[in-house]
């Protein structure tokens, strides 16, 4: 399994948006799971716990959202990252 | 997240701003900022309904829009939603005349704002109809499947809202117990785990912790200034969570939340079953699951205090001990844990 982060610094979403984008990431063909949450560090410890941290969310802040995939292979979680991204265009983006 | 110091940022520009719209109501600590002058600021986050103004000290005030509730350092603004007012992170801020510019295309007129006074509710003429209003809310949340972070199924298919959902119920209910046996410290230290964990904007920990933080500075209530009404807690939360949620419990640890979360509170304290489900309503209406997650704040907060009462009773009988040391305060504080509830993705 890979797994693969993306970050977006100090980025928020309104909950709705950011449940909306998970719930769709998590639908992606070839995507076993995603994550999107904020980077604090108890969600760092959470993600951790999982396997699913990667040292750029451990290096990430407070205010960053994490959009974080595990698939079975590299190729198809940096294809599915974008594909989250456009995502973004569903919802109201916060930057 | 940077902040430009005012002098180096540009002012707006006057030459373009629009009629100013009017504010309906603003939050009485905002509104003295605003008259005591010098007021820079800059945008901080833009949703669809609500605006955040981070002044230079770091302080974050809040516009909202239109049937949003009044709230603690926030203004109400006469606007459906902010979608077309073109502002966007990084404007200037800045009062000037009585009016308040934001970008260059907002101009807010306070001059006819009616101003909020952030208040609980007092325990005092308490409430002898609690447990009934404590079941009743209980009743509600499970009737309409009410879905939060705290209540997420530790069985859920995603293994992060499982780890989560696990985390949140363990956490919680060491809290209120420590807090229960008046074991202070421990109890914060279980707070402290509990800030910035789960999903959403706000996470559900510091959701359930607004919630909590509320119920300990309700006036006359035996949990009455209990962790300082959770100021100890955030003693150590200035690099656990982000400055949206720090905010809100800042707040709350000074008895200061939103108008609806105070209406819950004395729908609780003082309301009838019937009256109880339109507060309840407006707090599940807040954001995703965060409404949820401050209930379950609000409900184990509630029961701390009716456990509280019913272990001095006991302690104070010596007779009601010998029969039945411990009867009165087995049963444990729920912490909204066990609802009904997939997963919070």
């Amino acid at each position: 399994m890979s797994i693969k982060a993306l970050i977006k610094p100090n980025t928020y979403f309104d909950s709705v948006s950011l449940m909306s984008l998970s719930t769709k990431a998590n639908q992606l063909e070839g995507v076993q799971q995603a994550v999107v949450v904020i980077a604090t560090a108890m969600n760092k410890g959470v993600l951790r716990n999982v396997g699913m941290l990667t040292p750029e969310i451990e290096a990430a802040g407070n205010g960053d959202l994490v959009i974080v995939v595990a698939a079975a292979t590299a190729e198809r979680c940096d294809s599915a990252l974008p594909e989250i991204e456009r995502k973004n265009y569903a919802a109201v983006l916060c930057r | 997240m940077t902040v430009m110091p005012s002098s180096s940022r540009p002012p707006p520009s006057l030459a373009v701003a629009q009629r100013p719209l009017l504010v309906c109501s603003i939050d009485a600590v905002f509104m003295s900022a605003l008259q005591a002058g010098a007021f820079d600021a800059r945008v901080h986050s833009v949703f669809h309904r609500v605006i955040n103004l981070e002044r230079a000290a770091g302080e974050l005030v809040t516009l909202a829009a239109r049937g949003m509730d009044n709230a603690p350092l926030t203004a109400i603004v006469d606007i459906p939603n902010f979608a077309a007012a073109g502002i966007a992170v990084d404007d200037a801020v800045a009062a000037i005349d009585g009016t308040l510019h934001v970008g260059d295309s907002l101009v807010l007129n306070f001059a006819a704002a009616s101003v909020w006074r952030a208040r609980l509710p007092s325990y005092a003429t308490a409430p002898s109809r609690l447990p009934e209003q404590l079941a009743a809310a209980r009743r509600y949340l499970a009737q309409q499947g009410v879905r939060g972070g705290m209540s997420v199924q530790a069985d859920a298919e995603c293994a992060f809202a499982s780890e989560v959902a696990v985390a949140l119920e363990q956490r919680s209910a060491w809290l209120l117990d420590a807090l229960l046996h008046s074991r202070h410290a421990e109890a914060c230290r279980h707070a402290v785990s509990m800030l910035g964990l789960g999903p959403g904007l706000t996470p559900s920990g510091d959701d359930f912790l607004v919630g909590l933080f509320a119920v300990l500075n309700v006036t006359g209530s035996p949990c009455q200034g209990w962790l300082d009404g959770g100021a100890q807690v955030l003693l150590h939360a200035e690099h656990a969570t982000h400055a949206l949620s720090l905010a809100a419990l800042t707040e709350a640890a000074a008895g200061r939340v939103r108008e609806s979360i105070a209406a819950l509170i004395d729908g609780l304290l003082h309301g009838t079953p019937t009256t109880l489900v339109q507060p309840l309503r407006r707090v599940l209406a807040i954001g995703a699951t965060s409404g949820a997650d401050m209930v379950a704040g609000i409900l184990a907060g509630l029961e701390l205090n009716l456990q509280v009462e019913a272990k001095r009773s006991v302690e104070s009988s010596p007779l009601l001990m010998r029969a039945s040391p411990a009867a009165a305060v087995s049963q444990p504080i729920s912490t909204g844990a066990s609802w009904s509830c997939p997963s919070k993705r």
